[in-house]
């Protein structure tokens, strides 16, 4: 009995003994990690403030005088540099609902992204937001329904 | 007495020894891993760089909005970072420092020029940011 003591006392600072902590660290410190590296996702609210900031535009000014995307840019208020972005704005007759116009700008991919996640869910791709309005065509005296999608992916990053 | 005679307690008694040192080593390096992330400077810079950027695109040219931002007290006071190096906004970046590293930047798509400053108020502190008109920083 006694020898089988003293191999126990040996066996104390074997290697195991620091597998079994080099396995419970890396636990800690990749429990801590994941939980601490985790991302806050604003693409959808981000894609509904453009699409509030296309509606509050076009309230303000009216459809008539943002007739291309430069004009949308600059009365907007949009930089036209930023990247992770996508609008479209679709023009309809009310009556006829035929397609008078169509003006977008940005990345037309973050739309398919979009379409897709709709199938899937992938987090990296990009949120849209889809909005519907009537505007009211004082030179052609008619009503417009305006059909806007506005998209997100900015992800944002370390530096 | 008779374990200190004894080799095989001499043995024990260090090779025990050893082991509660080692394990009092282990434990405190795992503390002071976990203390030093607990911090949460990366989650507060990329909290508020989103935060500010949310409030820019939902302002109107003229807005002044002021922030609480108390938990940047911590960072202050453990002389992690200055106060003036907190916040950067331009180029149409919001970059937030909290920690030595260089921090999170976060673009907004609104074409505005913003100011931004921190300010005390009693026991509070708040970032007063002012959205004005003009392009890419430039006040008209």
């Amino acid at each position: 009995m006694a020898k089988l003591y003293k191999k126990g006392d040996e066996k104390l600072l074997s290697i195991w003994m620091f597998i079994i902590w080099f396995i419970i660290a890396f636990a800690i410190v990749s429990g801590v990690w994941i939980f601490y590296s985790a991302k806050i996702d604003i693409k959808e609210l981000q894609a509904q403030a453009l699409n509030n900031r296309l509606s509050d535009c076009i309230a303000d000014k009216g459809i008539n005088n943002l007739d291309d995307k430069e004009k949308i840019f600059s009365e907007c208020r949009i930089n036209k540099n930023f990247n992770n972005f996508y609008f479209r704005i679709d023009i309809y007759d009310s009556i006829s609902s035929t397609k008078i116009k169509s003006i977008s700008a940005g990345d037309p991919d973050l739309e398919l992204q979009y379409n897709l996640r709709e199938k899937s869910s992938a987090e990296n791709f990009a949120r849209c937001l889809e909005n519907e309005i009537v505007v009211y065509d004082s030179g052609e005296n008619k009503n417009l329904i305006v059909k806007m999608i506005a998209c997100s992916n900015n992800a944002g990053g370390k530096v | 007495m008779g374990l200190f005679k004894d080799k095989r307690g001499i043995d024990s008694l260090y090779s025990t020894i050893i082991f509660i040192i080692l394990n009092l080593m282990f434990f405190v390096a795992m503390f002071l891993v976990v203390s030093r992330v607990e911090s949460g400077a990366s989650l507060y810079e990329q909290a508020y760089a989103k935060q500010i950027v949310l409030l820019i695109d939902g302002a109107k040219p003229g807005t002044m909005v002021s922030l609480n931002v108390n938990d940047f007290n911590k960072f202050i006071e453990k002389k992690l970072i200055s106060e003036n190096e907190i916040i950067s906004i331009n180029a149409n970046k919001v970059n937030t420092r909290l920690s030595r590293g260089k921090g999170y930047s976060f673009e907004y798509f609104s074409d505005y020029a913003i100011d931004s400053s921190l300010r005390h108020d009693k026991e509070n502190l708040y970032l007063d940011i002012f959205v004005k008109e003009g392009e890419n920083g430039k006040v008209i």
